[in-house]
Formats: C-alpha cells, sequence, structure tokens
C-alpha cells in the first residue's frame, strides 16, 4: 500500500516522513521523467510513504514542484497525509483545499500545534475535522507527538474522501462546466478538478491533457471568462480571483475552528535574525560559521579520528591479514591483490569517512535550522552581479558534500536559465571525495596550515565558479532573473533527523568504497601488476605504465609529468577518491603512512598544490557526468561540462605552477 | 508609494502588485501576498542587497528592484 506526502515546504515535512518510516526502501527514477522520488518503509509495515517536495499549490512554478503535481496525477497511491503548519492556516489550507478536490482519500496532520499554541492560536481540531470532511490529527512531527496516532489512522477505510465542493462563482462554475464537458469521459482524475487546474493556468495538467486532446476551445473560453471576471469583479487575473474564492471560504471555516489571542512576545527568530541577517554582522557571522565548520571537520575533530582510523587500517588490520594469508599459503599473487590492491586501496578511501560524515552533518545542521535560506539572502547580491540567485547558493554548499545531490537541489531555481548555469558550476565546488586527495597532500606539505590550504581551495573553487558564472551568463542569457524566498523560523534540529540525514547522504560514500573504488583499485592494481613481459613487473614495465607514459609529458607544465600522477587522474574520473587508492597502488604501498613519505620524494609543495587545483577543477566525476546529462537532458551540456573543466583546471594549474616558478615559492 | 520608500519595521497596506514580474507574482500570490494585505520591511541587506519582509505572518524576502516596485499606502 502506498502513501503519498504533501505539505507546504518548511512545515515539517521531512521529519514527519522520518517518524513515520524506518528507512528509504530505495530512491528511484519516474519513467520518463528525471526525477528522483524518496519512499520509506512505514514502521508499522503496512506500506509505503513517499516523500515528495514541499509545494504551494497543485500549481507549480519550479521544476522541483511539478515533481508532487506529477505524481498527483501519475503515481499509484492509496492515501494521501497531508501535513498542515497549524500556526499558518490560513496558507496551508490552499494546498489541502486543492488536494481536497482531487478527490484522494486523505488524512491531515495538524502539525506545530505547540507553535500554535505558543503564538495564541487555538484550534477546535473536531469542528475543523468535520468541516474539511477528512480525519485530522493534531501532531509535533518534531519531537514525534501524535504520530503513532496519525500512522495507525493510515488505512484505507479511515482516510476519509471529502465531498468538499467550493463554490467559485456563477462565471467560473459555467466554465469549469463547459469544459467538463470538452475532457475525456473516461479519464480517472476528477473532471472538476482537471477544470479547475486548467482554469489556473497549471502547466503540468495542461501539457498532459493536451498529449490526448485539442485544448483550443478549452482556451478561448477560459480566456473569455477572464475578461469577464476582470470586467465584473476588477480582478486583475482569473487566478487571484480562485485563490481569492478558496481565502474567502477557507476563512469562513477558520472563524468557526480557530480563535487567535495576541501574544506579544519577541519570538527566537526575530533575535537571532537581528544579527544573522544584520547588513553589517550577517556576512561576518556566515564567513565565521563557514570557517567554524572547516576547522572542526578538518582540523579539530576530523583530523585524529581519520588518523585513528589509519593507524587501525595500517597497523592491525593490515598487520593481522598478512599473518592470515601467510598461515593459509595463499598464492603471492592473491596475497599482493588483497594487501596492496585491496586493503590499500579501499583503505586509504575509508580513511577520511569521518572527516566526510562531519562535514555532512554540518550540512544537514544548516538545512534543518533554516539558516540555508538566510545564507541565500546574505549572497544573494553578490549572484546577482554574475547572473544567477541567492538560492543557487544552497546547491552550491550542498555540493561541498557531494556534488550529485547538490546539482539535483538546483530544482528549486524557478528560472530554467539559472538552473542550467547552477548546475554547470556546481562541479566547481569542491565536494568531500576531492577531500580524500587535498588530505593526503596538505598532511605530508603543508602540516603547519592544513586548514588554511583547504579553505583556499574550496575558495578558489567558489570564486572560479563566479567568475564562470559571469562569462557564461554572457552567452546563456539569463532574462530577468527572479529572487522570492520564503524565511522560515529557526528551529532546533532533532537529533533524530540531524542522524538520519548525514547517515543518508554519507551513506553513498561508503557504499562507493565497497564497489566502485573496489573494482577501480582491483582493475588498476591489475594493470600495475601486468605488463608485457608478463606478471609481478617492475611498476615502470607495466601496462598502465606504458599507458600513462603516453599522456604524462602533457601535465609536465603543471608541475606533475610524472606517469604515475597521469594514471591516477585518468583512473580519478571514476571517483575522485580514487586518486588516492590509485596512488597506493601504484607506489606499491599498503597504507597511508608511507605513501606519505614516497609523495613528498615526487612532489614538492607547489607542484602538490598544482596538482591539488587540478583535481578540483578538472573533468566532474562519473556520477556527476550522469547527473548533469539527466538533469539538463542534453548530452551537449554534458560534454561541455568535462571540456570547460578540463580547459580551466589546466590554464589554472598552468599559472599557479609557473608563476610560483617564476616567483620561487614552494619548490 | 514604493515599499522602500517606507520606514524600516512600520507596516504598510499593499495597493498595487501588478507591475512586479509575472513569476514573482505568481509566487508572491501563492504566499498570500495580494492587495490589501499588510507588509512590513524587517531588515535590508547592505549594498542594495535583498529585503526580508514580514507578511502574512511569515517571513520572505524579495530583491530591492522588487520591492521597489510594490506600491503601498498608510495602513
Amino acid at each position: 500500500m502506498e502513501f503519498a506526502l504533501f505539505g507546504n515546504p518548511n512545515t515539517g515535512k521531512t521529519s514527519l516522513f522520518n517518524i513515520l518510516t524506518d528507512s528509504y526502501a530505495y530512491v528511484g527514477n519516474w519513467s520518463g521523467v528525471t526525477v528522483e522520488k524518496k519512499v520509506g518503509d512505514l514502521s508499522n509495515n503496512k506500506g509505503q510513504l513517499i516523500d515528495l517536495p514541499g509545494i504551494y499549490t497543485i500549481n507549480p512554478l519550479s521544476k522541483d514542484e511539478a515533481v508532487a503535481t506529477e505524481y498527483l496525477m501519475n503515481g499509484s497511491f492509496e492515501g494521501i497525509i497531508n501535513i498542515v503548519d497549524a500556526s499558518q492556516l490560513l496558507r496551508n489550507l490552499q494546498l489541502t483545499i486543492q488536494l481536497l478536490e482531487f478527490g484522494a482519500p486523505m488524512i491531515v496532520g495538524l502539525n506545530m500545534i505547540d507553535v500554535a499554541k505558543s503564538k495564541g492560536i487555538r484550534i477546535d481540531q473536531e469542528k475543523l475535522a468535520e468541516r474539511l470532511g477528512v480525519p485530522i490529527i493534531p501532531i509535533i512531527a518534531r519531537t514525534g507527538k501524535g504520530c503513532d496516532r496519525l500512522l495507525d489512522n493510515l488505512s484505507v477505510h479511515q482516510l476519509k474522501t471529502s465531498s468538499i465542493k467550493i463554490d467559485y462563482g456563477p462565471e467560473i462554475e459555467k466554465l469549469i462546466e463547459e469544459i467538463m464537458r470538452l475532457l475525456p469521459s473516461y479519464s480517472k482524475i476528477s473532471r472538476r478538478w482537471l477544470a479547475i487546474q486548467l482554469i489556473d493556468a497549471n502547466f503540468v495538467v495542461r501539457n498532459k491533457l493536451n498529449e490526448i486532446m485539442d485544448l483550443s476551445l478549452v482556451d478561448y473560453l477560459i480566456k473569455d471568462c477572464e475578461k469577464k471576471i476582470q470586467q465584473r469583479y476588477g480582478e486583475k487575473s482569473i487566478r487571484q480571483f480562485l485563490f481569492k474564492r478558496r481565502q474567502q471560504f477557507i476563512q469562513s471555516i477558520l472563524a468557526d475552528c480557530v480563535t487567535k489571542q495576541s501574544v506579544n512576545k519577541k519570538s527566537y527568530t526575530e533575535i537571532i535574525d537581528a544579527i544573522v541577517t544584520n547588513s553589517v554582522f550577517g556576512v561576518i557571522t556566515f564567513l565565521g560559521l563557514m570557517f567554524l565548520i572547516f576547522k572542526l571537520t578538518f582540523d579539530w575533530l576530523g583530523s585524529p579520528l581519520s588518523d585513528f582510523l589509519d593507524g587501525l587500517i595500517s597497523g592491525p588490520i593490515s598487520g593481522g591479514m598478512e599473518i592470515i594469508l601467510e598461515a593459509l599459503h595463499v598464492t603471492p599473487f592473491i596475497q599482493s591483490l588483497i594487501l596492496e590492491g585491496i586493503i590499500g586501496g579501499v583503505g586509504g578511501v575509508l580513511v577520511f569517512v569521518p572527516q566526510i560524515f562531519i562535514l555532512f552533518f554540518f550540512i544537514s545542521l544548516l538545512e534543518d535550522s533554516g539558516y540555508m535560506s538566510r545564507i541565500a539572502v546574505i549572497m544573494d547580491r553578490i549572484l546577482e552581479l554574475v547572473g544567477l540567485n541567492g538560492k543557487a547558493f544552497i546547491p552550491l554548499i550542498i555540493g561541498f558534500g557531494c556534488n550529485v545531490p547538490g546539482i539535483m537541489a538546483a530544482r528549486t531555481i524557478e528560472h530554467p536559465k539559472e538552473r542550467l548555469l547552477t548546475i554547470l558550476l556546481t562541479p566547481m565546488m569542491s565536494c568531500s571525495a576531492r577531500l580524500t586527495v587535498y588530505s593526503l597532500f596538505v598532511s605530508v606539505f603543508f602540516e603547519q596550515h592544513k586548514a588554511l590550504i583547504v579553505l583556499s581551495l574550496y575558495v578558489l573553487g567558489i570564486v572560479v565558479a563566479i567568475l564562470l558564472a559571469k562569462i557564461f551568463s554572457l552567452f546563456i542569457k539569463t532574462e530577468e532573473s527572479i529572487f522570492v524566498i520564503e524565511l522560515p523560523p529557526y528551529r532546533v534540529p532533532q537529533v533524530r533527523t540531524l542522524l538520519r540525514s548525514t547517515w543518508d547522504k554519507g551513506k553513498g560514500f561508503v557504499k562507493k568504497a565497497g564497489t566502485f573504488i573496489l573494482g577501480g583499485t582491483v582493475v588498476i592494481w591489475l594493470l600495475s601488476y601486468v605488463g608485457p613481459a608478463g606478471t609481478n613487473v617492475e611498476a615502470d614495465e607495466s601496462f598502465l605504465a606504458l599507458f600513462s607514459q603516453w599522456i604524462a609529458p602533457l601535465f609536465a607544465p603543471l608541475g606533475f609529468g610524472t606517469w604515475q600522477a597521469a594514471a591516477s587522474l585518468f583512473t580519478g574520473f571514476l571517483a575522485k577518491e580514487i586518486v588516492v587508492s590509485s596512488m597506493n597502488v601504484i607506489y606499491f604501498v599498503p597504507d597511508g603512512e608511507s605513501l606519505q613519505h614516497i609523495v613528498s620524494g615526487v612532489f614538492t609543495p607547489l607542484s602538490a598544490y598544482s596538482f591539488m587545483v587540478f583535481i578540483l577543477l578538472y573533468v566532474p566525476c562519473l556520477a556527476t557526468v550522469a547527473t548533469i546529462k539527466k538533469e539538463t537532458d542534453s548530452k551537449k551540456w554534458m560534454l561541455f561540462s568535462i571540456i570547460y573543466g578540463l580547459m580551466v583546471a589546466y590554464t589554472i594549474s598552468f599559472i599557479i605552477y609557473q608563476g610560483g616558478r617564476l616567483l620561487g615559492i614552494g619548490q | 508609494m514604493k515599499l522602500t520608500e517606507g520606514q524600516l519595521g512600520e507596516t504598510y497596506r499593499i495597493q498595487n502588485l501588478s507591475n512586479l514580474h509575472e513569476i514573482v507574482q505568481k509566487r508572491l500570490l501563492d504566499l498570500g501576498v495580494i492587495e490589501g494585505v499588510e507588509i512590513s520591511c524587517i531588515h535590508k541587506m547592505p549594498f542594495g542587497g535583498p529585503y526580508i519582509l514580514e507578511v502574512c505572518g511569515q517571513q520572505i524576502s524579495l530583491r530591492k528592484k522588487d520591492v521597489e516596485c510594490i506600491e503601498v499606502e498608510e495602513a
């Protein structure tokens, strides 16, 4: 049994989803549409819950919102859970009404009753349920209060289909009837709902109907009616008229069910915002927070944990395995594969798991607390100058964790061209996989200034992205850009939600280490183990070396023209962490400790920095490239992202290395 | 008058929104922001950056050029 979760943005949808479900069963694709859906198993094992993007109305503006509408029309759900913010009923019920008009069995989760109470709002739930015609369960999704009851009520015979019918006035009602007569009679979706959505100019509904019928008569009727509405009621548009009729209906319900006493108390949000969105302190607070996050991730918390893990892998695990393999009299080939290939390669990447999880934890914290939308406001002025929008900063920050969800987060940007720009620039954000490379090199060459050097790379990524945005926006003409963003009240993040979203983001990395990187490492190991002369050849005689020697001279002007560097860069296209695994394998070192020793002999601080810059900017990894193709729906943009990345990386690394040599720094 | 000409923290009533970009108008409608509703500016970002507005019991942010298009009167 499948249930769909609908609600406005920032109403606690994710918290409710996390409480009602045990785990994400899967994240999959819709057929035909490039859209991701999140499905979770209900914790009473009675079915599955589909998590949909937050929407204000069924009539979408952005691609993200269109997902919800498309699911409503094409999904195979048995019932709807509509989560409603009790402190914002007037706005939230607009969506509820449209869902009720749709006519699917539904239950309402009346969330944040505690917030409503503190604002002096009292709601008569029974009366409200009666007026809406569907059951209403009061809940506090953040603490889980009432959610058990909601879960118990989730069965088809308890969910009700409301018989609610809003009177849109004689002109519109006549129009609805006329359109209903034109619609195909076999439609499984309520024809009244389809007609209302057509009048509201819902493009998803329109496109779908346009496939099966000619809409020119419908369009004519709507145009004609709009004129009448404008003349008779002095309304600006038919859409606004529909909105007002719904609002009147909602107001009549609220007048019966809700009482409000004014409470004169400064909220937390106002107090925090006085500093955080202050014109002077806002930017300082933001930069300070970013610096703190980096310090914690790389210096204070992350490094000791990574070192500990590294000690464990290179010491007891590697040593223990060697003893076991010896005892089992395993052939040298297999021994070498396991110790040098698998433990060396995969272990070298696993060492960075703590840092990656810490970074994801902070990104989740920013998302969950409500600060993320303030960042969009603070950054909007700068991004506007380069043809982007403050909202683009959110995908970019998420891109620090992993570019793939970052690119997907660009869906919330309403303007298609701004969205495309954001997608193309997100790969410049230094993702956590690249971090593994930095961690390796900074610990060798920049022991004293670890966090600073890593921060400089992140900043370089942002600066390059901003410059490129300016250049791209000259070609990809953005018309007028749009920036409207809701600033939700701050909320104390819930531990459960935080841990879960950290895990959801980070588990991909661990999984990747076990599959992709394991496979890649084994292949690289094999290529470096065999050569024209047979197996177990000297590294320089292997197929990997022979192949890489062709490309290596290309990188000489950048300071790293060795075949080893070329080979690891080549494999880094699969996933950037593989660069570290490859180096571990190529240099025949079973653990990070001695790789650091070798690296310090092959690179200079300058060429190491140039190498890190190259890793930062060159081709996005395979998964990112695939996501770009999916999200832009274009091979052209995918190829473009690969080519411009290579060009930019080569140019900037060249400038850094040659410039550094001229100035005589870091040799 | 334009909303940008008003005082920070003062409440005004919206008179006209039709000069705004159509998509902005639609999003504002979704948020319940229509003519006749009360609105106030609570913060503004430096260097001509966006404004933070309080309207219909929620906070939203709009660019300065859009806020200039909102015509208001004394509430």
